[in-house]
C-alpha cells in the first residue's frame, strides 16, 4: 500500500468530498501483455531498444508493426502513455533503414508537438546512431533549414496547415521528397474532426494526387485517442481500408476516477459552487499531501486565476511556499517559457501545474499522479486524454472530474453509467462540404491541372468533378482549354483558406476607455453579431464593457469600460428556407427529414437582463446587415397521429411555444456531448407551425455554412440524444428551469413549463425507445 | 444527401445575386461567361509558330562597340560578350508556386554591335510542355545568366516548370543577378530599386506607353479570354525593353566603376565602394581614399573597418588620423583610443583622448554613452595601476 492509497481512504472518508461525489470508479492495475521484438529488426535499432532497456514490446506495438510492414494501412487508438510513438517509430525506422532513398511525414496537429516529436525521434529512439536525419518543416522553421529539411530530411515532421500552404503549393520543391514518400503518420487523428476534418480528408487527397504525380504512393499510419469510431474516421480522411489496431497492451496503476458536482448554492434557480475554487481547493488538499497534481481549465482566463489562488494560498516565506511550486501553462506563453515549465515537470522540480487543454495532447511532462478537471472539456476524448495525465505504470493514480453548471458537464456527472461505458462519441466530418471541397479544389489545380475524368478522392464521381470545375470556370478561377482545367485566378488559392474555421474573417475587439487604443481580443463575425453590437455589453477577463461601434467592414469593434447592472442577450431572429429535401422517414414519435436549408439569420432586438435575478430591463434595437448560410439540416416535424403531436396535444395552448423553444434549447444543450462538437457547432430553430412542414417543427443545423456532417449525426444519435434529454430534465434539481436544463423561464404566465416538457418528453419518447430498437 | 449540382446550383444563385448587388449602375459585365474558343490561334505577323500554341520572333537591337564596356567588375573581360545571356520571363502570377507558369520568356546576346533577343510565348496553357521544351537550348552550363532579381524569382519559376515537366536541373547556367550589385551602388539613395525606376534615374531611359508589371498576369488572363491581342503587345513590348535595360544596367556599372565621380552622389559612391570591396579592391580602395580626403567620415569608417580586419596598421593610424583632422567623432576617438591602449599600451593617452567626449553626452546614444563610461572606468583603474 503506497502513500497515495492512504490518502485516497481519506478523501473517501472527508464526508464534505464525498457527498458530492456522484461516481468513485476504481480502475484496477493492469498487466502489460508483452510481445519479443520482432525478428526483421535491423541490429541497429534492436541494439538501440536495448540500450534503452527495452527488450519486449507491447501487444499492439507489435501488431500495429506487423501490420505496417504487411503495407497496410494502420489506426492504432491508445490512451496516453501506452508507448504510441515506438507503434509508428518502429516500422517507419526499419523501413527507411532498408530503402536509403525513402522518406517519411509525420503530421501533427499543432507545432508544439511536432517539436516535442522531433526531440523524441532524435534523442530517443535514434540516439543519433541512425543514418536518418529528422527535420522539422513548420511555419518556425527558420529560411536557411528549410532547404536541406526537403532536400536530406528522411522524417519531415509538419503540419495540417504547413502542408496546405506551404508544401503542396510549391511541390516542385518537394520533388525528392514527395517521389520517394513511403509513410505518412498522422498523429492525433481525433482531432481531425468537424470542420477540421473535412479539411483533412481534402488535403490528404491534394497530397495523394501531388504523390501519384511523381509516381509515390505511400502507406499511412494513424493514432488516435479513444472514439466511438477510429476506424470509419481514419477511412474517411484517408480514403482507403485501414486495419484497426486497438488492443491496448501497456500496462497502467490503478486509478481512480471521481465525478464530482460542487455543492447547490440555489436550489430553485439550479445555481452551484463555482468551478474555480472547488478546483483551487481539491488541487490544494491533493498537493498539500504531496501528490502532484495537474488542474485542466476550461479558459486561459481561468487557468491564471486558478493557478494564482492556489499560489496564494502556499504563500509564505517562512515555508517556501510550504515546499511547492506551481506554476500555469497555456498558450500564448513563450516558447522556452513552455520548455521550462515542461522540463520542470518531467524532473519533478515543479509539483503542480494548472493547464488549458494545450498540455492534454502528447507533449512530454512526465506522469503526474492526479488530474483535476475543473469544468469538463468538450469531449470525452478529452476528459480520458485529461485525466490520463495522471497515471504512472506502477503506481495509484487519481483524477478528479469537477462538473461546472453547463449542461453537458451536468448531465455527464448524472450520468456515470454513461461517461464510464465505453465513449459513444463519434467524430464526424464531411469532406464532400460544398465549401470546403471547392476551396481545395482550387488549390488541386493550382498545383497540377486537371483532365476530363480526373477523380480527386472516393466519393465523386468524374461527372461531379467536372461540374465543380464548370462552376470554377465560370467564376474566372480556371481556365478550360483542350480538355484540361489551369488555375488562371489571382495569387495562391491556399492562402485564402484556413483548415480551422470556415470563417476566416474575425473582428478585433479594441478598448477605447479613458483614451486607451488597445487590442483586447478577437471573435468571429457571427458571434460578433450577437456578443458585440453597438450597446452590448460585453464581458471579457473580469471587466464588464459596452461595445460603442461594430465595423464589419473593417472588422472592427470598439468598447468601452462600463458599470451597468445589467447584461445584455440578442435575440436572434432565424429565418429557414427548405432547399431540398433527401430523405424523409416516418416514425412512430415523429416525422424526420433532412435536407439543405438556406439560412438567414439577423441579430434584430436584444434584451437587457439585471445581474442576478435575470429580471428583464427592457430590449434595444439592432441594425446590423443578415448572415445567410447555405447548409445541412435535420428536421423533426410534429406530424399528425405521430407520438410528439399528441404530447402537443396535451400541452396548455398558451405555453405552446415555450414548450417547443425549451425542448429547443435543451436539445441544444445537450446534443454535443453526442456529437463531438462544440455547442456553436449546431443551430436549432423551432417553429410552432413551420411554413415547410405544416406542423410544429424543430430544425437542427450545421452552423458551418454546406455542413460538416452534425445533422447526420444527429438523425444517426436522435434517440440516444432525446433520451438523454429527456433524463437531464427530469433530474435537475431546479424548479422551473435553468441554464443546466431547459434554460431559465422568462414566460408571465403561472403555469411550470419545466413540468410541460418533462410531460412533453414522457409521451414523446415513452415507447418509443423499444419500438425504434427493435 | 442531396445531389451535388443542386447544391451548386444553390450556389449560383446566389453567387450571382451577389453580382447583381455588386453591379447595381454598372453596365452588366458579360464576364463570367465561357469562350469555347478551342481552335489554336494563329501567330501575330512577325511570330512563327514553333509548336501548337508557342510562338517565337528574334528582333536585333542596336548596341554599339562603344557602349559594350567591360572593366572586370562584373565580368573578367570582354571575352565573356558571347556567353552573355540577358534574360527574363513573365508569369501568371507574381507569388511563385506550382499553378504559377512562365508565358513569355526572353534571351537577348550580343553579336557584334547587335543585341540579339529572341521571345518565346505561351498562348494558351495546353502548350506548356512544348513552351518549355523550346527554351531547353538556351540552358546551357557554359552561358552566364544576366538577370534583375533572377536569383530571387525568375531562376525559381524554371527550376519548378522543369521539374514539373520531369527534366533534370543539374547542369544549369551560371547566374549573374544584377538586383545585388545595383541595390548596393543606388540603394541608400533611391529606396526602392525596381528596374523601371533604375532605368529612368540612373540609365535615363524614359518608356512610353508601358504597362505596369503588376498588371501584367491579369493582362495575359485577359488575352486567354479574350484573344484581344492589345495588352499583350504591350506587354511584349515591354519585355523587350526588360532584357535591353538588362545589358545597358550591365555596362553602366562596369563604366561606373572605374569612373566613379559619374556618381554624383555621395552615397551612391560610398555604396560603389562597399559593393566593390569583396570583387575588386584596389579600385575599391581607392575610391573610398578619395571619398575620405574629400572629406566625407563615413569612407573612412569602411576604411577602418577594412584595414582592421586585415592589421594593416600604418594605414589604420593614417585613416584615423584623416578622419580626427575632419572632426574630433566619438568613432574616430574610440578607435583612435583602441589602439593607444591595446597596441601602444598608453592607457593615459587613450584617457586624454576620451575623456572630453563626456561633454558631447547629449550627443552620443544610449549605448555610445554607457560604451564609453565602460571604457573610461577601464583605462581610470589601469592608469591608477601605472
Amino acid at each position: 500500500m503506497s502513500t497515495n492509497d492512504t490518502i485516497l481512504e481519506k478523501l473517501k472518508q472527508d464526508p464534505q468530498f464525498s457527498s458530492q461525489v456522484s461516481r468513485w470508479h476504481t480502475l484496477p492495475m493492469r498487466e502489460g501483455t508483452y510481445s519479443p521484438i520482432p525478428d526483421d529488426l535491423s541490429h541497429e535499432l534492436q541494439g538501440l531498444l536495448s540500450a534503452r532497456g527495452i527488450t519486449r514490446i507491447y501487444s499492439h506495438q507489435l501488431a500495429a508493426y506487423q501490420a505496417a510492414r504487411r503495407g497496410e494501412h494502420v489506426v492504432v487508438v491508445t490512451p496516453t502513455a501506452s508507448g504510441k510513438t515506438l507503434s509508428y517509430n518502429l516500422p517507419v525506422v526499419q523501413t527507411l533503414l532498408e530503402h536509403p532513398e525513402m522518406r517519411a511525414l509525420y503530421m501533427f496537429p499543432t507545432k508544439a508537438l511536432s517539436q516535442d516529436q522531433q526531440s523524441e525521434l532524435n534523442e530517443i529512439v535514434l540516439g543519433g546512431a541512425l543514418p536518418l536525419k529528422v527535420a522539422t518543416y513548420d511555419g518556425d522553421t527558420p529560411q536557411s533549414l528549410r532547404v536541406s529539411a526537403r532536400e536530406s530530411g528522411r522524417i519531415v515532421i509538419s503540419n495540417p496547415d504547413m502542408l496546405h500552404a506551404g508544401v503542396l503549393p510549391n511541390h516542385p520543391k518537394w520533388i525528392k521528397f514527395l517521389s520517394n514518400l513511403r509513410y505518412i503518420v498522422i498523429d492525433e487523428v481525433h482531432t481531425y474532426r468537424g470542420i477540421f476534418g473535412s479539411h483533412m480528408t481534402n488535403l490528404i487527397r491534394r497530397l495523394k494526387r501531388i504523390a501519384e504525380f511523381y509516381g509515390s504512393s505511400p502507406q499511412f499510419i494513424l493514432c488516435s485517442a479513444t472514439i466511438g469510431n477510429p476506424k470509419e474516421l481514419a477511412e474517411q480522411i484517408i480514403e482507403e481500408q485501414v486495419t484497426l489496431v486497438d488492443q491496448n497492451g501497456a500496462p497502467s496503476g490503478e486509478k481512480h476516477v471521481v465525478l464530482y458536482n460542487p455543492p447547490l448554492v440555489d436550489a430553485v434557480q439550479g445555481i452551484r459552487r463555482g468551478v474555480v475554487l472547488e478546483a483551487k481547493n481539491i488541487a490544494l488538499s491533493l498537493l498539500r499531501r504531496n501528490i502532484k497534481t495537474i488542474v485542466f481549465a476550461r479558459s486561459r482566463l481561468r487557468t491564471e486565476l486558478i493557478a494564482s489562488y492556489i499560489k496564494k494560498a502556499v504563500k509564505n516565506m517562512y515555508t517556501n511556499n510550504e515546499g511547492l511550486r506551481i506554476e500555469s501553462y497555456r498558450g500564448g506563453y513563450l516558447p522556452n517559457e513552455r520548455r521550462e515549465i515542461e522540463k520542470g515537470l518531467r524532473e519533478g522540480r515543479i509539483h503542480g501545474v494548472v493547464s488549458t487543454n494545450a498540455l492534454e495532447l502528447g507533449i512530454d511532462i512526465g506522469a503526474l499522479d492526479a488530474a483535476v478537471l475543473a469544468g469538463m472539456p468538450a469531449s470525452i476524448a478529452s476528459i480520458w486524454q485529461q485525466a490520463g495525465r495522471a497515471g504512472r505504470r506502477n503506481n495509484v493514480s487519481i483524477a478528479v472530474l469537477i462538473a461546472s453548471a453547463a449542461p453537458t458537464d451536468q448531465f455527464l456527472v448524472q450520468h456515470p453509467d454513461y461517461f464510464f461505458g465505453r465513449s459513444p462519441e463519434s467524430a464526424w466530418i464531411n469532406p464532400d462540404n460544398l465549401y470546403v471541397l471547392i476551396d481545395h479544389l482550387k488549390s488541386a489545380v493550382f498545383e497540377l491541372p486537371f483532365s476530363e475524368g480526373d477523380t480527386f478522392g472516393k466519393t465523386l464521381s468524374p461527372e461531379e468533378i467536372e461540374d465543380l470545375l464548370a462552376y470554377l470556370q465560370e467564376a474566372g478561377t480556371l481556365r478550360k482549354s483542350a480538355g484540361r482545367w489551369y488555375w488562371s485566378g489571382k495569387g495562391y488559392p491556399a492562402e485564402e483558406v484556413s483548415l480551422r474555421t470556415t470563417s476566416p474573417r474575425s473582428v478585433v475587439i479594441i478598448d477605447t476607455t479613458g483614451g486607451r487604443n488597445e487590442v483586447i481580443g478577437e471573435m468571429d463575425v457571427p458571434s460578433a453579431k450577437e456578443l458585440l453590437f453597438p450597446n452590448a455589453v460585453y464581458l471579457h477577463r473580469d471587466r464588464q464593457y459596452v461595445s460603442l461601434e461594430l465595423d464589419i467592414e473593417n472588422l472592427k469593434c470598439y468598447i468601452k469600460e462600463s458599470q451597468l447592472n445589467y447584461y445584455t442577450d440578442s435575440v436572434v431572429k432565424t429565418d429557414i428556407k427548405v432547399l431540398e429535401i433527401d430523405n424523409s422517414d416516418a416514425y412512430p414519435d415523429c416525422r424526420v427529414l433532412s435536407g439543405d436549408v438556406l439560412v438567414r439569420s439577423q441579430v434584430a432586438k436584444y434584451k437587457k437582463l439585471k445581474f442576478g435575478t435575470h429580471e428583464n430591463l427592457g430590449y434595444g434595437d439592432i441594425h446590423l446587415p443578415e448572415e445567410e448560410i447555405h447548409t445541412r439540416a435535420v428536421l423533426m416535424a410534429f406530424e399528425d397521429a405521430t407520438r410528439a403531436a399528441a404530447a402537443m396535444e396535451a400541452v396548455n395552448p398558451e405555453i405552446r411555444e415555450h414548450v417547443i423553444a425549451h425542448i429547443g434549447t435543451l436539445i441544444r444543450n445537450i446534443a454535443p456531448v453526442f456529437l463531438l462538437c462544440e455547442r456553436s457547432d449546431i443551430g436549432i430553430a423551432e417553429r410552432i407551425k413551420d411554413p415547410f412542414t405544416e406542423e410544429p417543427t424543430i430544425y437542427i443545423y450545421d452552423t458551418a455554412p454546406g455542413g460538416i456532417g452534425l445533422s447526420e449525426g444527429f438523425a444517426e444519435k436522435r434517440m440516444l440524444i432525446l433520451k438523454a434529454a429527456s433524463e437531464v430534465l427530469s433530474q435537475c434539481a431546479c424548479e422551473y428551469g435553468c441554464p443546466s436544463c431547459i434554460g431559465p423561464d422568462e414566460g408571465k404566465t403561472e403555469l411550470n413549463k419545466k413540468r410541460a416538457v418533462i410531460e412533453f418528453f414522457k409521451t414523446w419518447l415513452d415507447e418509443g425507445l423499444t419500438a425504434e430498437h427493435s | 444527401m442531396a445531389k451535388l449540382s443542386g447544391r451548386l446550383q444553390q450556389m449560383r444563385a446566389m453567387r450571382e445575386a451577389a453580382e447583381v448587388k455588386r453591379t447595381v449602375g454598372e453596365t452588366a459585365e458579360v464576364e463570367g461567361k465561357v469562350l469555347h474558343t478551342q481552335e489554336v490561334p494563329l501567330p501575330w505577323p512577325g511570330w512563327s509558330a514553333v509548336a501548337p500554341y508557342v510562338w517565337k520572333r528574334s528582333l536585333t537591337l542596336p548596341c554599339p562597340l562603344e557602349t559594350q564596356h567591360t572593366e572586370g567588375l562584373l565580368l573578367e573581360d570582354s571575352s565573356l560578350l558571347p556567353n552573355l545571356v540577358f534574360y527574363d520571363f513573365e508569369t501568371t502570377g507574381l507569388s511563385g508556386g506550382a499553378g504559377t507558369i512562365i508565358f513569355l520568356a526572353g534571351f537577348g546576346s550580343i553579336k557584334g554591335e547587335q543585341l540579339c533577343v529572341e521571345q518565346i510565348l505561351l498562348v494558351d496553357y495546353p502548350g506548356e510542355p512544348a513552351f518549355i521544351r523550346a527554351l531547353l537550348p538556351y540552358l546551357s552550363s557554359e552561358k552566364l545568366f544576366v538577370s534583375y532579381n533572377g536569383k530571387g524569382f525568375d531562376r525559381h519559376m524554371l527550376l519548378n516548370r522543369l521539374r514539373i515537366h520531369g527534366y533534370h536541373t543539374a547542369d544549369m547556367p551560371h547566374q549573374l543577378d544584377l538586383l545585388y550589385p545595383t541595390r548596393k551602388i543606388w540603394g541608400k539613395s533611391l529606396k526602392r530599386c525596381n528596374l523601371g525606376r533604375i532605368e529612368e534615374l540612373v540609365l535615363n531611359i524614359h518608356r512610353e506607353d508601358d504597362i505596369e508589371g503588376a498588371y501584367i498576369p491579369e493582362c495575359y488572363q485577359e488575352f486567354l479570354r479574350s484573344q484581344d491581342d492589345g495588352c499583350m503587345r504591350s506587354v511584349v513590348a515591354h519585355h523587350v525593353q526588360d532584357i535591353a535595360s538588362l545589358a545597358q544596367l550591365l555596362f553602366h556599372i562596369e563604366k561606373t566603376s572605374v569612373n566613379p565621380e559619374s556618381l554624383d552622389d555621395e552615397q551612391a559612391r560610398l555604396g560603389l565602394g562597399l559593393m566593390m570591396l569583396p570583387i575588386n579592391e584596389a579600385r575599391a580602395i581607392s575610391l573610398l581614399e578619395a571619398e575620405l580626403s574629400a572629406g566625407n567620415e563615413a569612407a573612412g569608417r569602411i576604411l577602418v573597418q577594412y584595414y582592421k580586419r586585415r592589421r594593416q596598421l600604418t594605414k589604420l593610424r593614417d585613416v584615423l588620423a584623416r578622419m580626427r583632422a575632419l572632426r574630433a567623432g566619438y568613432f574616430q576617438l574610440i578607435e583612435t583610443a583602441k589602439i593607444l591602449e591595446h597596441i601602444d599600451k598608453q592607457p593615459k593617452l587613450a584617457l586624454s583622448l576620451i575623456q572630453p567626449l563626456l561633454q558631447q553626452r547629449a550627443l552620443l546614444s544610449e549605448v555610445h554613452f554607457n560604451e564609453l563610461q565602460h571604457r573610461l572606468r577601464r583605462l581610470e583603474r589601469k592608469t591608477s595601476v601605472l
